[in-house]
């Protein structure tokens, strides 16, 4: 027997661990410990897609009370509390519900995608986490008690935003270590013109958030140093220095990852390689560029050529990914599979919003000429269409990525179902708000669809909760990919067996055996 | 009893893939550089909106501002030696110095403190939110380029940095020099065209 042998002894012993001499069971970390000690990416990853989705829901409710005391010309709250909820409701789904969401389906599903088995800097992982979530339900609590934008409590109005500035600093950091995974994680072989699609558009997604969020964050402090009050920080930090992230083209750099999902779906759907993958991928690149919009913070920049030029530009990767997505999806035969619903239906809700933008150049050209809008209906309307289409492509992320994020996959029939009446939510939710808009008629009955809408977003938040941490489905396959055709790295049953030669090593190893 | 040795066909470690600590240094610096520069803009748009009357009851010397500057200036030079000297193994000469450059970063928290005591602007003025703001957000970006040097430069003495991982000094020094970079705009917007 060699040294390094292992004596029979020790390979029939029981698996079970026992504490040795002077180890205390007491001193071994509980579950609560194991959590927030934790710097593994899927707990994380998961962490944030839960907390996310309850804060979507929650923000969702808030829409709803709001849209429907326009209903009830204002029998709910006074326009003032309306006003604050409005405002706040926009930072809370944005910073509360579709960033950290988007970030949390990265942080669990990206390292896997390039075949690393950590996130980068994972204990910044985790401080972005509990940062976030700390944040978060201090933002929560100061709404609730009259504060941050608009609120007329001076302490709340205060502690609300820093706490806004606080969630901005958490969400850069994930960015940062989502984007440091893609850039300096990935093995031998695997170029960055060969990360998976979702991956590369979270690298795209991450730049722009790490440059973008620190411009809004600059008016958060100096809201807070100059000692504001409730109603200056909602007419200074509020209006001059954070609702520009929900403006084009800011706003646009929630396309982003909706363009990674739904080319990383299709394929998988097709079972086949993406075709003009170059193309889809310079498209999500430029789908980045036209949404940097730290430069248009001023309604003076949002008139400019150069702000018409960003905001047309958006809908171009929308439309040129659509195309390879349509054109992979008609050579060959597509498993009709919940993800591929959803994506199949975010893909014209951001289109939808893109065209808002458009309309909003040429009336913008026009100088306002072209009719008797109410813009700042268009504007909700355009919020709330490209955050949906945003929320869509993610849920979507959920039930596709759900074996990855969760270790077994979701129901599909729930998915299905899910998937068509978000969908029929976001429309409801923000299709109205334009025709009140482009009409410029009486909001009421208009208002009350898009509360029954943002009900229904309420719902699917909740069902897809349910989905995620319910009962999984039985019977599945031992497979790592439940649908059959994942080609990536993630759907990988182990490690490969030779080098990483193209962008699908695994549907490479498949078609060789 | 025979003693295990490794196969000479086995393939060598993959190395861990390195500039993981780079890439990161390089985003911190471009979104603190972002959150700077926004703040500068910030002020250059109000004082172009309150006109000749920016800062008339207070009187901010160029003195300091401009000593600032060129020990930020030495400051480059000094910690880019220190990351030539990890390349080359040179250890004594690296922690020599990170010292000398996080000398001279303390030195600038020191000039820029007495510089506050100097211009004695309230926080109540309208220039005071701004001013402090800038300045506040650029001594908060050295503290923490000094603080990423030092704790990379401890690291160093407990042998984790050598010249096959030089990252961190690598990635210490870029985001020193974005600082260094960054204390010319604010010099420039802030001190000069006062």
């Amino acid at each position: 027997m060699t040294m390094t042998d292992t004596s029979p002894a020790v390979e029939t012993a029981p698996a079970v661990e026992q504490p040795g001499p002077g180890i205390n069971r007491a001193t071994e970390p509980t579950a609560f410990e194991r959590l927030v000690g934790s710097g593994d990416h899927r707990l994380i990853g998961r962490v944030f897609i839960l907390c996310s989705l309850v804060f979507l829901a929650a923000g969702a409710v808030v829409s709803a009370l709001v849209d429907a005391n326009t209903a009830s010309d204002g029998s709910i709250f006074s326009s003032e509390v309306a006003q604050r909820l409005l405002m706040n409701e926009q930072v809370g789904l944005l910073l509360l519900g579709v960033l950290p969401l988007l970030l949390g389906i990265a942080i669990a599903v990206v390292p896997t995608q390039v075949g690393s088995p950590a996130v980068a800097f994972p204990r910044a992982a985790a401080a972005s986490l509990w940062t976030w979530l700390g944040s978060a339900l201090v933002f929560i609590v100061t709404v609730a008690a009259d504060g941050s934008y608009g609120g007329g409590h001076l302490k709340a109005a205060r502690l609300g935003n820093v706490a806004v500035g606080a969630l901005m600093v958490a969400l850069c950091l994930a960015a940062v270590c989502v984007a440091v995974t893609v850039l300096s994680l990935r093995p031998a072989g695997l170029g960055l013109d060969r990360v998976p699609f979702f991956a590369f558009s979270m690298l795209v997604t991450a730049s722009i958030l790490v440059l973008t969020i620190p411009a809004s964050l600059a008016h958060v402090v100096v809201g807070h140093i100059s000692r504001a009050d409730g109603s200056a920080l909602a007419t200074s930090t509020f209006s001059g220095g954070v609702d520009w992230l929900f403006q084009p083209p800011a706003v646009f750099m929630l396309f982003i990852p909706v363009l990674g999902i739904l080319a990383d779906v299709v394929a998988t759907a097709v079972g086949d390689r993406q075709r003009f993958r170059g193309l889809v991928l310079s498209l999500i690149g430029v789908a980045g560029l036209a949404s940097y919009g730290a430069w248009a913070q001023g309604t003076v920049a949002q008139s400019t050529l150069l702000w018409a030029g960003f905001v047309l530009l958006a809908g171009l990767p929308l439309l040129g990914v659509g195309a390879a997505v349509a054109d992979t999806l008609g050579r060959g035969k597509p498993k009709f599979m919940s993800p591929l619903a959803f994506v199949a239906l975010a893909l014209p809700i951001a289109l939808i919003g893109a065209g808002i933008g458009a309309f909003r150049v040429v009336n913008s050209i026009g100088k306002g000429t072209l009719g008797d809008f109410n813009l700042a209906a268009v504007s909700l309307a355009q919020f709330r269409v490209v955050l949906g289409a945003a929320v869509i492509a993610a849920l979507g992320g959920i039930f596709y990525w759900g074996r990855q994020i969760f270790g077994a996959s979701l129901p599909e029939a729930a998915g299905k179902g899910l998937a068509g009446v978000v969908a029929l939510g976001i429309a409801l939710w923000g299709i109205p708000w334009l025709v009140v808009g482009l009409s410029n008629t009486d909001s009421n009955a208009f208002a009350a669809i898009a509360a029954v809408g943002a009900a229904i977003i309420v719902l699917v938040a909740l069902g897809t909760l349910g989905a995620a941490v319910g009962p999984r489905r039985g019977g599945e396959s031992d497979s790592a990919d439940p649908w059959g055709g994942g080609g990536t790295l993630e759907w990988s049953d182990g490690p490969l067996a030779g080098p990483i030669e193209s962008a699908y090593p695994v549907l490479d190893g498949k078609d060789a055996s | 009893m025979s003693v295990a040795t490794i196969p000479a066909e086995l393939a060598p470690a993959i190395p861990p893939r390195r500039r993981q600590l780079l890439f990161g240094a390089g985003f911190a610096a471009a979104g603190s550089a972002v959150l700077i520069l926004t703040l500068l803009g910030a002020y250059l748009q109000q004082r172009h909106g309150v006109g000749p009357d920016w800062l008339k009851d207070n009187n901010i010397p160029l003195t300091q501002p401009t000593m600032q500057l060129f020990t930020l200036l030495m400051s480059m030079f000094t910690v880019q030696w220190a990351v030539h000297s990890i390349a080359r193994n040179q250890r004594g000469y690296t922690y020599l110095a990170s010292l000398i450059t996080i000398v001279l970063g303390l030195a600038v928290l020191n000039q820029t403190w007495f510089l506050y005591t100097e211009v004695g602007l309230a926080m109540t003025q309208p220039e005071g939110p701004l001013f402090y703001a800038v300045t506040g957000a650029h001594l908060a970006m050295l503290g923490a380029a000094i603080l990423f040097l030092g704790v990379t430069t401890l690291r160093a003495l407990g042998g984790e940095t050598s010249s096959f991982r030089p990252d961190g000094f690598s990635a210490a020094a870029l985001y020193w020099h974005v600082m260094a970079g960054l204390y010319f705009a604010v010099w420039l917007g802030v001190y000069v065209l006062k």
